[in-house]
């Protein structure tokens, strides 16, 4: 069995500066300014982070939910009208993205590896009601393949500011070190052995682009093949976080509750991601791995409170 | 099958008409078939001889609101000509009879009759008059020369009166109703022979067999298709029987007459038990058995083997005589009526033989015999077995034949045509009225009189 | 109608259900004999077959109540419009119902329930599925296309969206072959549950080959001549191979649970092929009966339903009647040992085997069931003694009619008072199970 090995962090979201925007800007746009920026020369080493804390306010959409369940083949959260857990980050990702995308930020956004991602749900997001969004990023680390990123977000109500959802990603640029620090020895971990297969995706090819269409992240890497090798890629790849949905579907309950993913390869497309689902006390266990090859895609759990 | 063959409708346009005219071919028309609520005939009916039975059959006729002629008159116009000769002593005596009819020919309508009434040859009580004798073969032999004259359809049967019946007979006047409606349309040249007074006849002619529930073998298609079809016309509750493998058709048949679909190998050692059974559980009664369903398995003697023999012998004659068996032994035990009636299938094969047929032959044979045999005991409570013996009859069977071979058969008879299965259904119906129980043990040839055999 | 007391529903006592046959056309593989006939098609057929052998062609019957798994959107009304193809009267209402492969019981103990309750007096529960002509349909972008088309007002916006049609657009998307929310097929499904419940290859070919042979022997004594009509052409289920053999089926290649490498078990020969087919079955209260002058095969005592927690692996997802089993049997007080025949349907020979299996282990009993004692053994010379589903082939709700006119018929033959017991696990993690008692 897969053990997770997620970032033990608390959110420090105090001492930071608001940047406080009226909309989130498009991740086309972001995406745009990554373009350019690479133009630009790149960086290798990573200053500090620029110590601001970016805000907006936005609804999370019947439409988007609608959309997403459709996508998914659920029927979303149980109880009608609060979001299911991939809306609220899809939302927030724009806000996020322009945040890293900002040429004050020290890692490139382009290249970046998406290694971990962990939720809280507080309480449920309502759907189609203001909310507050906060994004930051916290705790760059050296890492053994290079350097480390938490980026943090915050939902909460905007009437009453209490807060109903946070999540954490991990990020790894491998191009940046931070200068100074000691790069940590690569983790020993323990070969992977399929557990019993109890449940089996099908990815088909065109997975990326209607999960793209739905949340906006129209990354090339998970278009088509070609786009993919544009950016090095050997083929086109899931987004971690339809994976993350994937997992969710139908299982996602009324608040409290958290989930985590630890992501261990991509997931290429087309292709067939045998899943063994494992409840385990008050948690889910979930590991998803391709069969053919013995390889771990992911590791994740669902912890109900 | 088609319905009429395209020989058959050629000749009947105004072309085909004039070349068949022209060059003496055989001109066969559409015969007249019975549909409920028909008349026994359109026009006049000629009664030719102040006998017993010609008076009665006139008195009768005449009750019914027929045009009732007693003279031929000229240019007249009939529908049909019934001849008595019940009281004729000496051939000498047809004369008269003989030439009437002959003047009344030549206006006999298209699809008319003709219908000839005599006394059993056979009667025990002439056995050492030998003008009796004489004449009564006489009539028979007039009546089987005369259908092989007729045209247009019409056909010429002939009645005989058994010892001490008379045309007062519910059997004989259901014989006389038979041949003169369309039921008969496909017999000619035949007779029906009215051996006892048994019998009663229906309050209504167009429902003979209400209430009756009556079980039909080979029920899913060809000939036992339409006698399911003309029993339940008439009246009956079918108990229709078929091989499984045939189900599919016997439900068809089945919910058209509204009868029970019985999925059943007749050659099963306990089928007439279990048929017994179930129309017992279903009904309460069974009426009467109509053993149809036979196969063939054509081959020369010496070419036979055991399946080929054993397998036609066992469905044709050895399952409907191991079924008799089994109903009869319940005959007067609550379900099987004590007026029960058989009928069973014979064929033209088995009374004049047919090369590669030697097994079929031989099992057809053996339903006439069985027929002959069973009589005396069915009479006893008032009940019957007939059977009938279909000749050319146009069905799938016979549509797969070769074309050359099926069209040469198909004229090969006096209506110059191919019969159809309702008419060997008819046939069947007749025999189990209770108006015809007077008719037993014999068999009926329904083959528009065939040149095959007697 | 014919009944003079109070109906159940309206205060009276509850009254009997009675089986008085059934009929169904023969079972075809998929996409062979029967690929061209509808669902609608094959439900009419097997009614008529049935009206035929009834006698019920013109009468009003309080109601047909049929469904099945794979559904055209077309055929909202399947059933009321085969009703309407029959020979039945067109007065007889009808409904569809839809429980996957537990359909057919679900169908025939609605009609049942509503019989002891006095609401009709006599009814025909049927199911029927395709696998040859199972819907097609558009991808979720061509449907999206197609719907903005349907909502475009001017011509100009249809012919905008249409020039987005491309080929794959009309590429049809597959009928979903395994469980939603996981996945996985059946058979891989089933694998787990046989590998759990250590299943071998050995019993599992074993049990297929009986039930091959004993449908055969069925066939040949004549069992099914008052069960089944005809087809196009087909007078035999044609996925049943007589003198099936263990060697002949110890050869076959794995097709499910490859995941367990030497201790996968399943084959094609121990697991039920697609299957088209229909079937349905006559019941009634027993005044209908007698009035009719029909006979009563059995009477349908009761039935239950069950579901299990498969979605995260917890349990076996056709594992469902092993919970359905004992409260079925509690509630009228009977154990294992008083069924005189058990009808298990082979939707896979593991699943039959896996649920004896469970039924007589103690810490299934006691930690799954909640149950102070072992439910127990299933004698298995009272197993499936006809045959089943790995023989006849396994329309998914045909399935249940099919059994109850064939058990129908057996505990008539074995007498008044006999016991059976049918078992039917289906998609979702559920299951139907029922008692019927010979007359």
């Amino acid at each position: 069995m897969v053990d997770l090995n997620i970032v033990d962090s608390t959110p420090q979201p105090e001492n930071l500066q608001p940047v406080r925007l009226g909309e989130i800007p498009s991740l086309t746009s972001s995406y745009g300014k990554v373009a350019t920026g690479l133009l630009r020369a790149k960086q290798s080493v990573a200053s500090s982070l620029p110590g601001t804390r970016w805000e907006t306010s936005d609804v999370i959409s019947r439409r988007l939910v609608d959309d997403y369940n459709a996508l998914m083949g659920s029927s979303g959260v149980v109880g009608q009208n609060s979001a299911p857990s991939i809306t609220v980050h899809i939302t927030a990702f724009g806000l996020s993205t322009a945040m890293m995308a900002e040429r004050r930020f020290p890692l490139p956004l382009l290249g970046m590896v998406h290694l971990q991602h962990k939720v809280w749900h507080m309480s449920d997001v309502p759907i189609d009601q203001p909310v507050r969004i906060s994004t930051w990023a916290q705790n760059m680390r050296p890492h053994h393949a290079g350097t480390t990123v938490e980026i943090w977000v915050q939902i909460l109500d905007a009437a009453t500011e209490k807060l109903l959802w946070q999540s954490m990603a991990v990020y790894l640029s491998k191009s940046v070190v931070i200068p100074g620090a000691k790069k940590p020895e690569r983790p020993a971990r323990e070969p992977f052995r399929a557990p019993v297969m109890t449940g089996q995706w099908e990815l088909p090819r065109d997975i990326g682009r209607r999960y793209g269409a739905v949340s906006g992240d129209r990354n090339p890497i998970h278009l088509s093949n070609l786009s993919a090798k544009a950016l090095g890629m050997p083929s086109a790849i899931a987004h971690g976080m339809y994976a993350a949905g994937r997992m969710l579907a139908g299982r996602e309950t009324l608040a409290p509750y958290t989930w985590a993913i630890e992501f261990a390869s991509p997931m290429r497309l087309p292709s067939k991601v045998a899943i063994n689902y494992r409840e385990a006390g008050d948690r889910l266990v979930i590991t998803g791995w391709n069969a053919k090859h013995e390889k771990l895609h992911f590791a994740a759990e669902i912890r109900q409170f | 099958m088609s319905p009429t063959d395209s020989y058959t409708r050629f000749v009947n346009r105004p072309f085909g008409k004039q070349v068949a005219k022209t060059i003496g071919l055989p001109r066969p028309v559409p015969l007249r078939r019975h549909t409920q609520g028909d008349r026994l005939a359109s026009g006049s009916i000629l009664v030719i001889g102040e006998s017993d039975a010609g008076n009665t059959v006139a008195e009768q006729l005449w009750a019914e609101s027929y045009d009732v002629r007693r003279d031929p008159g000229l240019k007249q116009k009939f529908s049909a000509i019934i001849v008595a000769f019940d009281d004729a002593a000496h051939p000498s005596d047809l004369s008269e009879r003989v030439l009437q009819v002959s003047a009344a020919l030549r206006g006999l309508e298209p699809n008319g009759r003709v219908i000839t009434i005599f006394r059993d040859p056979q009667d025990s009580s002439i056995s050492s008059d030998a003008n009796r004798i004489a004449v009564r073969h006489s009539v028979e032999g007039f009546t089987r020369s005369l259908a092989k004259e007729m045209r247009f359809g019409a056909t010429t049967n002939g009645i005989i009166l058994g010892q001490d019946v008379t045309m007062a007979a519910p059997a004989a006047l259901a014989a006389l109703r038979f041949f003169l409606s369309g039921r008969s349309a496909y017999v000619a040249g035949q007779f029906l022979t009215v051996s006892s007074s048994a019998g009663a006849v229906p309050a209504d002619w167009d429902t003979p067999l209400a209430d009756m529930v009556i079980v039909v073998t080979g029920a899913a298609r060809g000939i036992g298709e339409a006698i399911s079809e003309t029993l339940a016309r008439d009246g009956a509750t079918v108990i229709g029987v078929d091989m499984p493998p045939a189900g599919e058709a016997l439900t068809t048949v089945m919910n058209r007459v509204g009868g029970i679909a019985v999925q059943m190998d007749i050659t099963d050692e306990n089928a007439g038990n279990e048929l017994l059974r179930m129309a017992e559980q279903r009904f309460g009664r069974l009426d009467g058995i109509v053993h149809n369903a036979g196969i063939t398995r054509d081959k020369l003697l010496a070419n036979m083997d055991a399946a080929r023999w054993d397998s036609l012998i066992a469905v044709n004659i050895t399952a409907p005589l191991r079924i008799n068996e089994q109903l009869l032994a319940a005959l007067g035990q609550g379900v099987v009526a004590e007026n029960f009636r058989i009928t069973a299938l014979a064929s033209t094969s088995g009374i004049a033989g047919n090369r590669g047929q030697t097994n079929y032959a031989a099992a057809k044979a053996g339903i006439m015999g069985m027929t002959q045999a069973l009589a005396g005991q069915l009479a006893k409570t008032g009940g019957s077995i007939n059977a009938v013996a279909p000749g050319f009859i146009e069905t799938a069977m016979t549509d797969a034949m070769p074309a050359a071979t099926r069209e040469v058969a198909r004229r090969m008879n006096s209506l110059q045509q191919g019969g159809r299965p309702v008419d060997v259904a008819e046939a069947i119906a007749l025999f189990h009225t209770d108006a015809a129980a007077g008719i037993n043990g014999t068999t009926l040839r329904v083959c528009g009189q065939s040149m095959v055999g007697k | 109608m014919t009944s003079t007391s109070t109906a159940a529903i309206a205060g009276g006592p509850l009254r009997p259900a009675v089986v008085l046959g059934g009929n169904r056309i023969p079972f075809a593989r998929a996409h062979g004999a029967y690929a061209g006939a509808s669902n609608q098609d094959m439900l009419t057929s097997a009614l008529e077959g049935l009206v035929a052998r009834f006698g019920l062609q013109g009468k009003a019957l309080g109601e047909v109540v049929a469904g099945a798994v794979m559904k055209h959107s077309a055929d909202f009304n399947l059933t009321r419009e085969s009703v309407l193809g029959t020979s039945l009267d067109a007065h007889t209402p009808a409904h569809d119902v839809q429980t996957a492969c537990a359909t057919g019981i679900e169908t025939v103990g609605g009609v049942a329930n509503k019989i002891r309750l006095g609401q009709i007096e006599s009814g025909i529960g049927g199911g029927v599925d395709t696998i040859s002509d199972a819907p097609l349909a558009f991808n979720s972008e061509a449907r999206e296309l197609f719907m903005q088309l349907n909502r475009a007002r001017t011509t100009q916006d249809k012919i905008k969206i249409a020039l987005k049609l491309r080929p794959k657009h009309f590429a049809p998307l597959a009928p979903q072959a395994g469980e939603v929310r996981t996945g996985l097929s059946m058979g891989e499904h089933q694998a787990l549950t046989t590998h759990h419940w250590g299943v071998t290859r050995e019993e599992q070919d074993e049990l297929a080959m009986h039930s091959h042979n004993n449908m055969a022997s069925a066939y040949d004594e004549g069992f099914f001549n008052d069960l089944i009509t005809p087809f196009r052409g087909l007078d035999r289920d044609n996925n049943m191979r007589p003198g099936s053999t263990l060697e002949a089926l110890a050869k076959l290649r794995v097709a499910f649970g490859k995941q367990f490498g030497d201790e996968a078990t399943m084959t094609a020969g121990n697991s039920t092929p697609m299957t088209d087919g229909a079937a349905a079955a006559l019941l009634s209260s027993e005044e209908w009966a007698i009035d009719h002058n029909l006979p009563i095969l059995a009477e349908f005592m009761d039935f239950e339903v069950a579901a299990v927690d498969f979605v995260n692996g917890k349990e076996g997802l056709l594992m469902a009647p092993t919970y359905a089993i004992p409260r079925i049997l509690d509630r009228h007080g009977l154990s294992l040992d008083d069924i005189d025949f058990f009808e298990i349907h082979e939707a896979f020979a593991g699943t039959v085997l896996a649920t004896i299996e469970a039924l007589g282990d103690e810490d299934y009993n006691k930690n799954v069931l909640g149950r102070d004692t072992v439910l127990g053994q299933i004698d298995r010379s009272k197993l499936n003694v006809k045959g089943s589903s790995l023989a006849s082939g396994h329309p998914f709700a045909a399935t249940g009619p099919r059994i109850v006119a064939s058990l129908a018929k057996m505990l008539h033959e074995k007498g008044e008072g006999s016991l059976g017991l049918i078992s039917v696990c289906a998609a979702g993690g559920q299951g139907a199970v029922a008692l019927m008692r010979g007359r």
